[in-house]
């Protein structure tokens, strides 16, 4: 999955973070607050289109919002590849040194709840695919992705890309409660300057192939 | 990354349909934006920038659609406003009415510390005016609220209006920060302190 | 414990979530700097405001609050925890996740209010206060941990509840107990994330 975009929007619409890691840099930072607003908007009509039939119907009892643990999204696949036993071994100080506050080999563990339910979690075009994880607290995480299914068809392939993209998302979202919130100099709500953040958000997203 | 400026600001723009909100921002913002995001979301967007005390800020202006059938998701449009400006038309005394209607939304969705402009507009058409300046005054004074009129020929106004309230919204930004958390603080014997406003309408903008 | 658990098989799963992430999952400072640290702060702003209490119990509130709204981001980041359907089940996060997961401790959660909208939390260990005895001027007024109150403040408010939060009593003030008592004012529905629902 080639990630072309991340953007970090906050409770009120505003964009507050966008790194763009393909070559080709065509838009404006305002081009990117516009975009970042819009979706905020279309994000909330979404949500109200969600038919009501399916929100208040059976249907909705069965409807399953966890989201499967994948293991070291955004590590370095020789990392990933290897077994979790040697990933404790003395070789891989610089990975776990490199997670903040959070200790061990990865941000987390376990399956998780998506907060996101009725809003736009996943948005397929001809030319490229958008993630959006959604936080309690009204933060948007998006992952704009380049890559196009090759068959639509085949559902395998969003689903896994989903899940990958919610784990990555949600480790963001970890980084960012770190180096954004924990930055003292840092004033809620506006756009996020830390290099440091910005670092491990390109570290991450240049380590899924 | 978000290196070229400092602060992100949210202005809303609001005002019954047709007094001319857009066309008072097309005369304001040097980053102009003619895609008309209206008829697809409920609302569209300005942009300018501007220096501050040596910082690079941008005021993003989201303006909506006077219409009933965006309602729904007018609420998440309010959310986290800096500052409000609400416009009516001097000619058309129903958009003066309106207003009021305007303050109760204000009121219901955005955070109480929000900064409010009010502005008349079409004041070049003095022969259909019925909106008398002093009323409007008088009215702006005791919703206390600062209160221009502007034309399409005079776009001054505008646009110092809005320079001073981006002015006022970094400036509160730093006080604001000790003011929130404090405002609902108990006192020794465990009372709420009910002196200090609301912290509840203040969620998000009000730290810094 | 407490006569709040309704659901006891989710109270020890959320016990087990918050002792697991404090063990294995976050990574911790030398308790005794932080101790000291706090208490730097306290008595600087004792000095700071010339002895008036009242005002620098604000102040601990106002700093509480502004690191609250910050981490609670950590907090959901961490544990991902959905949303509280209620009081209770908000009781036990605050409980069993939010101070064993930040301060490790966990407080009792008593004295539930008859519409179920708040309750106490005893603090039985405090590690703010470890090494503390309060100065006599200060005995009376002081609430030498206030910067919690300010946190859990902050941090509900970021979950769209809009709580009040106060010492009730402490035993550093010769209080038998420390209770910190938290009251749901309302639910701020308007604020909930679009999309949630």
């Amino acid at each position: 999955m080639a990630i072309k975009a991340i953007l970090v929007i906050n409770k009120s619409g505003g964009l507050v973070y966008h790194r763009n890691f393909s070559n080709e840099e065509s838009l404006s930072s305002n081009d990117y607050l516009i975009i970042a607003s819009t979706l905020h908007g279309a994000f909330a009509i979404a949500s109200q289109l969600t038919p009501r039939a399916v929100q208040l119907g059976e249907a909705s009892n069965a409807v399953d919002y966890t989201i499967p643990y994948i293991p070291y999204v955004g590590f370095p696949r020789s990392n990933a590849n290897q077994n979790e036993k040697s990933r404790f071994s003395s070789n891989n100080v610089s990975i776990t040194t490199s997670l903040g506050s959070f200790k061990g080999d990865d941000y987390f563990k376990e399956p998780f709840q998506s907060w996101n339910k009725s809003g736009i979690r996943q948005l397929c075009t001809d030319q490229f695919t958008m993630f959006i994880y959604q936080t309690m607290t009204g933060l948007k995480f998006i992952a704009i992705s380049t890559q196009i299914p090759a068959n639509v068809n085949n559902s395998d392939y969003p689903i896994i890309s989903i899940q990958v993209a919610d784990n990555l998302l949600r480790k963001i979202y970890c980084v960012y409660s770190d180096y954004v919130m924990k930055d003292p100099f840092y004033s809620m709500e506006m756009p996020i300057k830390s290099e440091l953040f910005d670092q491990r958000v390109r570290q991450m997203v240049s380590n899924i192939a | 990354m978000n290196s070229e400026y400092d602060y992100l600001f949210k202005l809303l723009l609001i005002g019954n349909s047709g007094v001319g909100k857009s066309c008072l921002l097309l005369r304001f913002s040097d980053d102009t934006y003619t895609n008309d995001y209206i008829s697809t979301i409920g609302v569209d967007f300005k942009i300018k920038t501007v220096e501050l005390d040596g910082k690079t800020v941008k005021l993003q202006i989201w303006d909506t659609a006077g219409q009933e059938r965006f309602r729904t998701i007018t609420s998440s449009y309010y959310r986290g406003s800096h500052g409000i400006i609400i416009v009516y038309d001097v000619t058309d005394q129903e958009s003066f009415n309106g207003v009021k209607m305007w303050l109760q939304e204000i009121d219901r969705y955005a955070t109480s510390t929000v900064l409010k402009l009010l502005v008349g507009n079409k004041c070049d058409l003095e022969d259909k005016r019925v909106v008398e300046y002093d009323v409007a005054r008088e009215f702006a004074e005791a919703n206390k609220m600062p209160f221009l009129e502007t034309s399409a020929l005079d776009s001054t106004n505008v646009e110092q209006a809005f320079l001073t309230m981006a002015k006022q919204i970094k400036d509160s930004m730093a006080q604001q920060h000790a003011r929130d958390g404090g405002s609902n603080a108990k006192d020794d014997q465990g009372n709420v302190n009910l002196k200090g406003q609301s912290l509840t309408n203040n969620a998000g903008n009000g730290c810094c | 414990m407490s006569n709040s658990s309704s659901m006891p098989a989710q109270a020890k799963s959320l016990k087990h979530a918050g002792e697991d992430i404090w063990k294995n999952r976050t990574e911790k400072v030398n308790a005794e700097l932080f101790t000291l640290t706090y208490g730097a702060i306290v008595s600087q702003l004792c000095t700071d405001y010339e002895r008036n209490f009242q005002k620098v119990n604000e102040q601990l509130y106002s700093m509480g609050y502004n690191i609250g709204v910050r981490l609670i981001e950590d907090f959901l980041a961490r544990t991902a925890l959905p949303r509280c359907e209620n009081m209770v089940s908000t009781s036990e996060v605050v409980s069993k996740c939010a101070f064993k997961i930040f301060l490790n401790i966990t407080p009792q959660i008593t004295n539930w209010s008859h519409e179920k909208d708040a309750f106490s939390l005893i603090l039985v260990e405090n590690p703010l206060s470890d090494f503390v005895e309060l100065p006599m001027d200060a005995m009376k007024q002081l609430w030498y941990s206030n910067i919690l109150c300010g946190v859990l403040r902050g941090a509900l408010e970021m979950v769209q509840l809009d709580c009040d939060v106060w010492f009730i009593s402490d035993v550093l003030r010769g209080d038998p107990q420390t209770e910190l008592r938290i009251k749901l004012n309302k639910v701020l529905k308007d604020e909930i994330p679009i999309g949630e629902d």
